[in-house]
């Protein structure tokens, strides 16, 4: 009996450990809609949910479904106010290009992945400019949505960080 | 060695894995994007979706908008503690300024209650208020936007405008039975019918997402003058009118700028009005009614700004 608790524990243990990657993005996407009242940040938000993304597609494929992307992102369209699946878009797009590109990234240097991230963001940023400018058939300032991707690429070291050592400390056996 | 059976069947599994995925990326983004185009046209499947996921969120973002509230009243605290002796001047001359104001205001009140005596003036229904707390912004480089922890359940509707002390931030967009969602002035789909000053000048205001808004539709022959007052007009019978918006900060051949009265970066709790419009009557049901113009808070606005300045 005692067994039979102990492997249970066990399995939900792992199990909770195997959730954390989504659960990770789905704290940032809430946490980003909080109103913070500093000045500039209410209006630029870093997309730290997309770095998240980014981060545990590369070092953990095999625990952040795609579906569980698309869905976060919806959260976030509703949460944030922009067009309900802009985001999800965005999510899926980041997930689908790492996925397709997953030789390039193994094994990669700290470097080399900041710099393709950098690449990818601004990418995918601009090409939701441009949905956003269709979306709305008049022109959008683009200084803020630049202002956000650098701020978004200038979190990267911290937030990878914060990361790997949830990687190391948490997940080491998943 | 896996045994032969095996082998094959992983000769077919793993392709057609590799085909569902690709299948499942192309399925999401076309599922994104149909979204997309579901609430461009502001289906109310969209809407419901949009404000149930809300409701759901709200209480979270409440929890956590709390703890935020108190660090930003910290440094609010030693910010105002570094500025004391430049706000100390600020204020003796703004209070010197508002005592001369009061005197017009009692000459206007008086001559205002007189007038109505004349008239036999009914006053208009007076505005409902509803306070409320902003739980969620908007954060996003696309949307000016606000989250409050109100909505149906507290009165709160679609078109009501939301106002903090100063003036007019925004208006309700979305609805659930516990949150609202406000689109703010500054944002690149909030079109307000105001009139400018005491001329009587009227255009269309206008956000494109940064902090200045600017006039659109605006009459050539306008004469317009930095530091005029911008306030509603009350056109479209959406808003009331007189609610004040901001002053025009510049006039130049591109157009004119007017800058908020609200700081958009400091709202912390709002006040959403609910304001019965008045209803057209045939005219020998209500012979002596006149429209009630501005009850309330407005009211103040409108008149101090129709005074001449001491």
């Amino acid at each position: 009996m005692r067994i039979e608790v102990e492997e249970f524990l066990r399995r939900l243990e792992v199990g909770l450990r195997c959730t954390l990657p989504t659960m990770v993005t789905l704290s940032l996407v809430v946490l980003c809609a909080v109103p913070y009242g500093i000045p500039g940040l209410n209006k630029v938000m870093p997309l730290l949910p997309l770095l998240s993304v980014y981060f545990w597609s590369v070092h953990r494929p095999n625990l952040t479904p795609v579906l569980g992307h698309f869905l976060i992102g919806l959260l976030q369209d509703v949460l944030v106010g922009t067009p309900l699946g802009l985001s999800a878009a965005m999510f899926v797009g980041i997930h689908a290009a790492v996925h397709y590109q997953r030789p390039f990234f193994h094994g990669k240097t700290f470097l080399v992945l900041w710099f393709s991230f950098a690449l990818l963001m601004t990418i995918i940023v601009l090409l939701s400019y441009m949905v956003v400018a269709t979306y709305n058939l008049s022109f959008v300032p683009i200084l803020p949505v630049l202002l956000q991707l650098s701020l978004t690429i200038a979190f990267y070291p911290l937030l990878t960080r914060i990361f790997q050592w949830t990687l190391r400390a948490l997940m080491r056996t998943v | 060695m896996p045994p032969p059976g095996q082998k094959y069947v992983l000769r077919i599994a793993l392709p057609l894995r590799a085909q569902a995925q690709r299948f499942g990326f192309i399925v999401l983004l076309a599922l994104a994007f149909t979204l997309m185009v579901f609430a461009r046209t502001e289906m109310m499947v969209v809407e419901r979706f949009r404000t149930n996921v809300l409701d759901m969120f709200v209480p979270v973002l409440s929890a956590l908008s709390h703890p935020v509230g108190s660090v930003r009243d910290v440094t609010s605290a030693i910010n105002s503690w570094t500025m004391l002796h430049q706000e100390n001047v600020q204020l003796r001359e703004v209070n010197a300024r508002l005592q001369r104001w009061e005197v017009v205001a009692h000459k206007l009140e008086r001559e205002n209650a007189a007038l109505k005596t004349l008239l036999s003036y009914r006053p208009g229904p007076l505005a409902s208020f509803i306070s409320a707390r902003v739980v969620g912004g908007s954060g996003s480089a696309f949307v000016r936007a606000l989250m409050l922890n109100s909505g149906s359940r507290n009165g709160v509707e679609k078109g009501h405008a939301v106002m903090d002390g100063t003036g007019m931030a925004g208006r309700v967009v979305e609805v659930g039975q516990r949150s609202a969602r406000v689109l703010l002035l500054t944002d690149l789909n909030s079109r307000i019918p105001i009139v400018i000053g005491t001329s009587g000048d009227r255009a269309i205001l206008a956000g494109d997402n940064s902090d200045v808004l600017y006039l659109d539709l605006l009459s050539p022959k306008a004469d317009i003058d930095v530091g005029m007052r911008v306030t509603t007009s009350g056109h479209g019978g959406k808003l009331p009118s007189g609610l004040p918006i901001g002053r025009v900060s510049a006039v130049h051949e591109g157009g004119v700028k007017v800058q908020p009265f609200v700081d958009f970066d400091r709202l912390e709790y709002v006040i959403v009005a609910n304001w019965t419009m008045p209803v057209f009557e045939p005219v020998s049901a209500s012979k002596d009614k006149v429209d009630g113009g501005l009850p309330g808070k407005g009211e103040e606005h409108e008149h101090a700004s129709e005074g001449s300045p001491p």
